[in-house]
């Protein structure tokens, strides 16, 4: 009997491994009692779980944690509004573009496009240097309303790819239809174009807009990078593993949902 | 009857850019009459310019050149919403977002008719299509076929003036095809609506219309009933494209009245009555339908002129058979025979056939430059 052993098999073993299992070691540390040190394993507790959510623990306060509890909450909070009204914005903004740009004629088209296209691929730093100085100029206080602004920057641009492609897809024989019914333009427009693209992009391209807007420089990661520097309390674990959950129930309803109407 | 002229289209012409930085004409001086109340097609092949005259009617196209007039008055500075024409598209173009019934009320809805009126009115024009009880289905629910329907109701719905359709029968299968083809007949008769008809299909164009114009390159090569069209083509292109044909080139030889033959350089003759206006020795074309050819095994008992020729195969498709021959000088020709049951066919391949003919079945047609 020989072993044989697939090359591609064992490739996408240790992919998926080193993609997950430092997850999976998240997961595992949040249920750990060991206050001092998260790696050696003490016993099973959901006491991290209970301290967020301000329930009272069995565990003693250990002397190297400063209490961050209130903070990690805080940022967690900051990090959802921040999330939820740059994805409303930029995908009213990012939808108005697409629709200005792939429907009305005008000139410079192509301008606009590359215009939109630029947030996208510029460096995060350079971005976020140029919003600083342009906040700073303009007398915009630093805070949770800028932040929003600069997630509209990129997400707006993100917004824009999707619709345009779904418009794109869009037959303007719908429209014509339209028009040849007797509606004049607006009226296409509210009757016909708009349910259209409410009908085809509807909550899917929310979740994607979501994610980029969730991802990248919120208030959360920003907490979790200063809490790095100061000690990790293991609360960050079970609060990880909630989002984890939370997560998952999301991009699972959002294939859910476009399978569905496939 | 003089029928009075609805739509005038003059001198229209309608050029587009080619990626290769050429142009093409999808339209060229295209000028044509629709009549009130008449069942017009544009039949052509693919690309001639069929889709975008039928937009330029409809308002989606503007012209480069030449106009189109309804009752006399041009059309040149009315939008598409204000034309009171309404079109079956293509791809049907039902709205996926509103049910059936709400599809067929879009136009009465646009124009503020009251909701009784729109009701009943959906309602009649759903069931003078046969789809009484679907009114509460989305579009996606229905097959093509239904669909297809679907999209009819809602432009008749409105009473336009003219209603356009865009080979509204090449996405059915051929049953679904032909029985469709009676029935928009049918329904023109009924609703009294003036049809414009795009297909390239001519077997349909020639069963459904009261006049075809036939279009190539962008322009309308001939106009006519159907009988005229495949009996008299103007040229080469009408004869080849409508119905099958034979056609053998020849040199012209008139004698009296109209008679005459073409004399191919060969030297074999086709004779021809009721020609007219072709000068002696011009170079023109002998149209000969096959069914107009009558195979003979031994020659005997022909009353007119014939033709020999040897027989190349045959193809039995059902209610005929096809003959196919050659002429002495290799010209090929095919004929119609009637299948009959229990007989076998006399005509094996590389046996004499004698082709018989009536001079009045023949028609000429004067060669072009082209
Ligand atoms: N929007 C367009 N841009 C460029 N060329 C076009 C456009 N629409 C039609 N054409 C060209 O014009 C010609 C006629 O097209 P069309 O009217 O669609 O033909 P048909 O409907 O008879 O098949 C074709 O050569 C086609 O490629
Ligand atoms: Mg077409």
């Amino acid at each position: 009997m020989t072993l044989r052993v697939r090359p591609l098999a064992l490739y996408g073993s240790v992919f998926v491994l080193l993609l997950y299992a430092p997850i999976a070691l998240i997961v595992g540390y949040s249920f750990n009692a060991n206050v001092v040190n998260m790696m050696l394993w003490e016993g099973f507790t959901f006491d991290w779980y209970r301290a967020i959510l301000g329930l009272p623990t069995t565990l003693g306060r250990a002397a190297n944690h400063v209490d961050t509890t209130t903070s990690l909450r805080a940022a967690v909070v900051n990090s959802a509004v921040v999330a939820i009204a740059a994805t409303v914005v930029s995908t009213l903004v990012g939808t108005a573009a697409a629709l200005a740009l792939g429907r009305a004629p005008f000139r410079g088209r192509r301008a606009w496009q590359g215009l939109l296209v630029l947030p996208m691929v510029m460096p995060d730093i350079v971005l976020g240097i140029a919003l600083l100085v342009f906040f700073t100029t303009v007398g915009l206080p630093l805070g949770r309303g800028s932040i929003v602004v600069g997630h509209c920057v990129f997400l707006s641009s993100y917004v824009w790819v999707i619709v345009s492609a779904r418009l794109a897809g869009l037959s303007t024989d719908l429209e014509q239809a339209s028009a040849d019914l007797g509606a004049a333009p607006f009226t296409t427009f509210r009757r016909v174009t708009l349910p259209l693209l409410a009908f085809i992009i509807s909550l899917d391209d929310l979740v994607i807009t979501w994610f980029i807007a969730g991802v990248d420089a919120t208030t959360l990661p920003m907490f979790i990078y200063g809490a790095l520097r100061r000690g990790i309390k293991p609360e960050i674990n079970a609060m990880a593993t909630l989002l984890l959950g939370f997560s998952f129930v999301v991009a699972a309803t959002g294939l859910w949902l476009r399978g569905r109407r496939l | 009857m003089a029928a009075s002229v609805l739509l005038s289209i003059t001198g229209a012409t309608r050029r587009f850019r080619t990626p290769e930085g050429g142009s093409v004409h999808a339209l060229d001086a295209v000028d044509l009459d629709v009549r009130g109340n008449e069942f017009l097609t544009l039949l052509g092949p693919s690309g001639c310019g069929k889709t975008t005259l039928l937009k330029a009617i409809a308002g989606f196209e503007d012209l480069d050149a030449g106009d189109i007039r309804l009752d006399g008055a041009s059309l040149r500075d009315v939008p598409a919403h204000r034309r009171p024409f309404n079109t079956v598209f293509q791809s049907y173009a039902l709205f996926p977002h509103l049910s059936v019934a709400d599809n067929v009320g879009y136009g009465l809805d646009v124009a503020r008719v009251p909701r009784a009126e729109r009701d009943r009115r959906v309602a009649e024009a759903l069931a003078r299509v046969g789809l009484e009880a679907m009114g509460r289905r989305a579009p996606r629910q229905l097959s093509g076929g239904q669909q297809q329907r679907v999209a009819l109701a809602r432009a008749l719905v409105n009473r336009p003036r003219l209603l356009l359709l865009d080979e509204p029968l090449s996405a059915l299968d051929r049953h679904l095809r032909q029985a469709m083809q009676g029935e928009l007949k049918a329904l023109q008769h009924d609703v009294g609506i003036t049809f414009l008809v795009v297909t390239h299909d001519q077997e349909e164009a020639l069963a459904m219309s009261d006049r075809i114009a036939v279009m190539h390159a962008g322009r309308v090569r001939q106009l006519g009933t159907p009988a005229e069209i495949y009996d008299t083509p103007v040229d080469r292109f009408v004869a080849g494209f409508v119905g099958a044909s034979n056609l053998v080139r020849g040199t012209w030889r008139s004698t009296a009245h109209g008679g005459g033959c073409v004399t191919t350089p060969a030297g074999i003759d086709i004779h021809a009555e009721g020609v007219a206006s072709i000068a002696n020795g011009a170079t023109v074309d002998a149209l000969l339908r096959p069914e107009q050819l009558s195979p003979i095994a031994d020659g005997a008992g022909a009353a007119g002129p014939t033709l020999a020729a040897t027989v190349a195969s045959t193809v039995f498709v059902g209610p005929d058979v096809h003959l196919h021959a050659h002429l002495a000088d290799g010209t090929p020709l095919q004929a119609l025979l009637r299948h009959a049951r229990g007989q076998a066919l006399p005509f094996a391949v590389g046996a004499r056939v004698v082709l018989a003919y009536r001079p009045a079945a023949v028609h000429v047609i004067a060669a072009q430059a082209t």
